[in-house]
């Protein structure tokens, strides 16, 4: 398989130029010092792991020279001369492509991923490198990137939060049923008092008509007045409790209609983000223009087969001994003229195989989505129908109780106002009689007093069972619910956000032991292969640290000489690509890496010539040579040793 | 609204399982929250 890059003006290489490598080899790219080889090695890098979205990753690619370190600083991969830099890399009918702007953004399509930069590039800028050399152990740094590590502690974090926030939920009900109690305590000495107070207006209103009336006719229409005024203050309490009930009610539904118009402008939004009628319309129409295009594909493929079978059946000849075929351009048959042929007649079936596919599947995919789109609309259509008329009967039962409220307000005022009419005769009678008759003149006055405290009462208790109707409930989830069914309701979250952040660390824990697992296996299968006698054993424990072990002692990084440092972390960047990131089918070396005896660089370039054959993997070595840059293919093991 | 106890191992199950989820697709820490409260409503029932 071949792959083609494309650069245009990128770092030290003005203007356009294209490199192509091949699959299964080693690709050599060898030039003097300012030819090129690393501005195509990062561009490779850049097409593969820009935008770089992580800190780390934003790091080594600016140590890589693919990114600037900061936004004033033009972008190292765009040539001095250029605003912009392009990178093309068509690899198997596809194409990666990444433009690079001076000052501005960058732009890959499809995106990288920030794996590539600690997993599949080995130079002396490489983060394993820096690591290791600076005798550091531990490879979190790179199971945060490569494994779901990361993501997992930012889920226990948000459970945490939760259960915090629950916890405190769960506090102030608590404190809401402590108040709730102590205001309980008020209003029963409110009572007390005011049963006290009554019996007292009872006990003087007694003495009052035990006395000898002054003025009988006067004291009979004040008596009736009393009368009269007790049954005024209940009337009004009567009308009192129904208009309290009809404000909650109102209450009650204006919040029901703004949930329910919260929920209809949700499912307008939801139906405003999936394409029109129209565009349903002209998407089909173009997935349908593209489908029709397959049965003259298929037509061209078989074509293309025919010349196949032509051109094999000439090669069949050719191997039996008969030379001459018309159909060469010599007039005889040769394997030179021949196998060019064979190899374009391949590389056009699979181009026309690879549109067949590419069609077919977008086809797929396209009736997959429209097949899900279409229910969805008319769901969502027929749900909005219903939350409109939901909404509406919600206005109109506010609309009634708003005109049951105000009857319900009227004939409070009326009940009120007879009510203080009432009193304010009884005052002036009052009045009459302190004047007109001494000796219940003292009386009447503790009585007014009383009654006085009565109202006062009246008032503070109507407030304090007020308060405590509306601490008596919680709203969990925009909905008031009373205090010990919410304190309910947050335990079992609190219990069950609970037992997740147990389910989340033990996952944390499996990532790190996967992440050693997965590495273990892969550099003991690496050592079976390679066989190096530096090393007896190398993996990583629980904790994501390097053990080394030699003649069965476990060997301290630092203790490595540089040679063998060296072999250490091609080893092991060579089964972090092979674990993290096998599906990307490039590994870049820096030849400068490779400096340690040359057994040992025969070996591991050995094995992973055999890796690129088997994965159809691009492995790409930069190294320092004489003249321009080229590019050669190494094939085979004996080649290795020369390069 | 009452409380579903019942159904809280089943609940915790199909949390785990959205956790992978939005672990997989690198769910940001605003959407995990609104995903795990919208959770909460599980718990409970209109009646």
């Amino acid at each position: 398989m071949k792959a083609r890059i494309e650069l245009e003006n990128v770092g030290g290489i003005a203007g356009k130029h294209a490199f192509d490598i091949v699959s299964g080899s080693l690709n050599i790219i060898e030039a003097q010092n300012q030819q090129g080889k690393s501005t195509l090695l990062k561009a490779i890098a850049a097409i593969y792991s820009l935008p770089a979205k992580s800190d780390l990753a934003l790091e080594i690619a600016s140590r890589f020279g693919l990114k600037s370190a900061s936004e004033k600083d033009p972008e190292p991969l765009v040539n001095i001369g250029s605003d912009k830099a392009i990178i093309n890399l068509s690899l198997d009918g596809e194409t990666r492509k990444c433009t690079i702007e001076k000052y501005g953004d960058v732009f890959v399509k499809p995106e990288g991923d920030d794996r590539f930069l600690l997993t599949s590039i080995l130079t002396d800028k490489s983060e394993l490198v820096r690591k290791l050399q600076s005798g550091e152990r531990n490879l979190e740094w790179i199971l945060r990137l490569v494994s779901l590590k990361t993501q997992y502690e930012r889920e226990k974090f948000v459970l945490e939060e939760l259960l915090r926030e629950t916890e405190g939920r769960i506090n102030d009900i608590s404190e809401k049923k402590n108040k709730i109690k102590s205001s309980r305590d008020e209003l029963n000495l409110l009572k007390s008092d005011k049963e006290k107070t009554e019996k007292r207006i009872k006990e003087i209103d007694d003495k009052i008509n035990s006395l000898p009336s002054v003025d009988p006719k006067l004291d009979k229409k004040y008596k009736s007045l009393l009368l009269e005024l007790d049954e005024r203050r209940e009337k009004v309490d009567r009308v009192e409790k129904p208009l309290r009930e009809a404000e909650k009610g109102i209450k009650s539904a204006e919040k029901r209609k703004k949930e329910a118009d919260d929920l209809l402008i949700a499912f307008q939004e939801e139906l405003r983000s999936l394409p029109s009628d129209d565009e349903i319309k002209n998407q089909e129409k173009n997935d349908l223009e593209k489908y029709t295009q397959i049965p003259e594909l298929n037509i061209r493929r078989e074509r293309i087969l025919g010349k196949f079978d032509v051109y094999k059946s000439a090669l069949k000849s050719l191997e039996e001994g008969e030379a001459e075929c018309p159909l060469c351009e010599t007039g005889v048959i040769t394997r030179k003229a021949l196998e060019p042929k064979i190899d374009q007649v391949k590389g056009d079936l699979r181009k026309v195989d690879n549109e067949i596919s590419k069609i077919s599947a977008e086809h797929d995919n396209f009736i997959k989505k429209i097949n899900q789109i279409k229910p969805k609309k008319k769901t969502l259509e027929r749900t909005i129908a219903s939350q409109k008329a939901t909404a509406s009967d919600i206005e109109q039962e506010i609309e009634l109780s708003a005109q049951r409220l105000e009857v319900k307000q009227k004939e409070w005022a009326v009940a009120k106002k007879e009510h203080d009419n009432v009193k304010d005769k009884v005052k002036e009678i009052e009045n009459l009689l302190k004047i007109s008759d001494s000796g219940k003149g003292a009386l009447i006055e503790e009585l007014g007093r009383f009654r006085q405290k009565l109202d006062v009462l009246d008032t503070q208790i109507d407030l304090n069972e007020k308060e405590i109707s509306e601490k008596f409930s919680e709203e969990v989830l925009g909905s008031r619910i009373p205090l010990d069914e919410a304190t309910q309701i947050y335990e079992s979250w609190k219990n069950l956000l609970g037992s997740l952040i147990i389910a989340i660390d033990e996952k944390i824990i499996e990532q790190k032991k996967g992440f050693a697992k997965r590495f273990n296996d892969k550099t003991r299968e690496l050592l079976n292969n390679i066989v190096l006698k530096e090393f007896d054993e190398i993996s990583v424990d629980d904790e994501t640290n390097i053990i080394i072990k030699r003649k069965g002692k476990t060997q301290s990084i630092t203790s490595l000489s540089s040679s063998e440092l060296n072999s250490l972390i091609t080893l092991l960047q060579v089964a972090l690509k092979e674990t993290y990131s096998p599906e990307v089918p490039f590994f870049l070396i820096d030849e400068i890496m490779l400096d340690f005896d040359r057994e040992t660089v025969t070996k591991i370039l050995g094995y992973m010539l055999k890796v690129a054959k088997e994965k159809e993997w691009f492995i790409v070595l930069a190294k320092l040579g004489k003249g321009q840059l080229q590019i050669k293919q190494i094939n085979s093991l004996e080649n290795i040793e020369n390069i | 609204m009452i409380l579903v106890k019942q159904d809280i191992e089943i609940i915790k199950k199909e949390m785990l399982s959205e956790a992978d989820e939005l672990a997989k697709k690198n769910a940001s820490a605003e959407e995990i929250k609104k995903a795990f409260t919208a959770d909460l409503k599980r718990l409970i029932k209109e009646v």
